[in-house]
């Protein structure tokens, strides 16, 4: 063998090995290649099963709402309306106590339309129909009524581009938002703002209640319905914000995820 | 190509090539990770080694024989990046296989030792280490891969890992025959340790640097990230 030879040899079985290294890390590099795609088709899958479930869940539950609604509206309406007159007759039949009938009228026509608003609420094809901002005011009329805090509701009104899943959304999620309010805030005002613009629709709740430290609560076992408003929110491509801190009230925000930020 | 000339341009480039993964190191220490900083002792360790592999030539009666020295620095330079496989691999098995490929490692050098003297180049001994650590980097580049596939350009252990892979499995043909070349073509056997080792070297401590400068890049690219 001449030194050419030798040095040809030793050359190429370098570059041999070097070739089937680089070829082994290209390999792995491929392997990962294939993980991470099944990876990422498995979260999919998961996402669309999850997002397939949550339609079912809102299906249902609206299902339940809206004949919850239709009884209220047809059955207990219907016996009230039979209260009503059966306390007309009374006045007729005793004029002399007419007077002593007067607050049971007043809490009966307040109950009556207590139930009609309710009913309402709970119907999604009226929300539907009559839209969101009327059927938030339509809320916010019942709320007041209850006179437990001091309700201040501004709108930036204008044609948002919610479809009408999100709107129903928005909706019962502001009826939560709104319950835990009457429930835990001990607020004295509420301050609601919607702003319906097309690229820039925002719901916000604002409280001047005790308020809670968010990332205590979010941590605890107290914290499931405010998780399930920030899933639901998130479900319905909707981004929510919770800001509070003890004593300083609470701020919750509902907005529209714009394209650009939903993430790929 | 005069031996002369090839021995001149070898310690030029080959302390250029130490020198610019040295700086970047120094630059990028702060945001190091103990694991980058492993690699970065090492380069420290191989610098010394280097230096004292010329400076040895010129001790009297050696007969410019500075094999000694690559002896003294195969179990340092092994320990060390063996210490940064340990660092990365968490798997109980790949932990078995770096203390397993150790102990191999350290029977093949020191019977090579006892075998050849101290004087005379391990060369199984490197061989063995080249085997050892070409296993436990490319197991760090598969597990690399495997979890930070679509960012794999902006790791530094990718490139750490890339270096001491084609660098070990490079050399392992040219020092399978160190000794036959050594006793019978003494100046091929120059020849291709100047051009395959030292090509090989320069090639590891570049991709070093690169490694170093992306720990620097990813740090700053963060902080960045978080003042916006």
């Amino acid at each position: 063998m001449n030194n050419t030879e030798i040095v040809l040899s030793v050359i190429s079985i370098t570059l041999l090995v070097l070739l089937l290294v680089s070829g082994i890390v290209v390999v792995f590099y491929q392997s990962g290649r294939q993980r991470l795609k099944q990876q990422i088709e498995l979260a999919q899958n998961k996402l669309n099963y999850e997002k397939e479930l949550r339609q079912v869940e809102t299906e249902v539950s609206e299902e339940i709402m809206g004949q919850f609604a239709q009884e209220l509206h047809d059955n207990i309406g219907q016996l009230l309306t039979a209260v009503h007159i059966q306390l007309e007759n009374l006045k007729i039949d005793h004029p002399t106590i007419k007077e002593g009938f007067k607050p049971m009228e007043i809490y009966l026509s307040e109950v009556s339309q207590q139930l009609r608003l309710l009913s309402r609420t709970l119907n999604n094809d009226y929300i539907g129909h009559i839209g969101l901002l009327a059927a938030i005011e339509v809320e916010v009329s019942r709320i007041k009524s209850l006179r437990r805090f001091d309700i201040h509701w501004k709108t930036v009104s204008g044609s948002s581009n919610l479809d009408k899943n999100q709107e129903l959304m928005v909706f019962r999620l502001f009826q939560e938002i709104i319950q835990n309010a009457l429930r835990h805030s001990q607020a004295k005002n509420v301050y609601i703002t919607v702003n319906n613009e097309s690229e820039n629709f925002q719901l916000k709740v604002v409280d001047d209640g005790k308020g809670f430290d968010v990332e205590n609560i979010m941590q605890s076992n107290k914290a499931s319905g405010l998780r399930n408003i920030i899933k639901r929110a998130k479900w319905a491509g909707l981004a929510c914000e919770i800001n509070s801190s003890p004593g300083k009230g609470c701020t919750i925000s509902l907005k529209k995820i714009s394209a650009m930020e939903l993430p790929a | 190509m005069s031996i002369a000339h090839l021995y001149i341009l070898r310690i030029i480039h080959e302390f250029t090539c130490i020198t610019i993964a040295f700086v970047s190191g120094l630059v990028a220490f702060r945001h190091m990770n103990l694991l980058h900083r492993i690699f970065f002792y090492q380069l420290i360790a191989y610098f010394l080694i280097i230096f004292l592999s010329y400076a040895a030539q010129l001790i009297p009666n050696m007969k410019y024989n500075n094999q000694w020295v690559y002896n003294l620095g195969m179990p340092i330079e092994a320990g060390i990046l063996s210490w940064a496989a340990y660092e990365y691999l968490k798997n109980y098995r790949e932990k078995f296989l770096i203390w397993a490929g150790g102990a191999v490692f350290l029977i093949v050098f020191i019977s090579a030792l006892i075998l050849k003297g101290p004087l005379a180049f391990s060369n199984y001994g490197y061989i063995a280490e080249g085997i050892l650590l070409v296993a436990l980097y490319l197991s760090i580049l598969y597990v690399q891969f495997a979890n930070y596939t679509n960012i794999w350009k902006r790791s530094p252990e990718i490139w750490l890992g890339l270096g001491v892979v084609l660098y070990f499995a490079g050399v392992v043909p040219y020092f399978s025959l160190f000794d036959y070349l050594l006793n019978n073509h003494p100046k091929i056997s120059l020849y291709l340790f100047n051009f395959v080792t030292v090509g090989l070297s320069d090639v590891r401590y570049l991709l070093l640097a690169y490694g170093f400068w992306l720990v620097r890049r990813n740090a700053l690219a963060k902080t960045t990230t978080v003042n916006e």
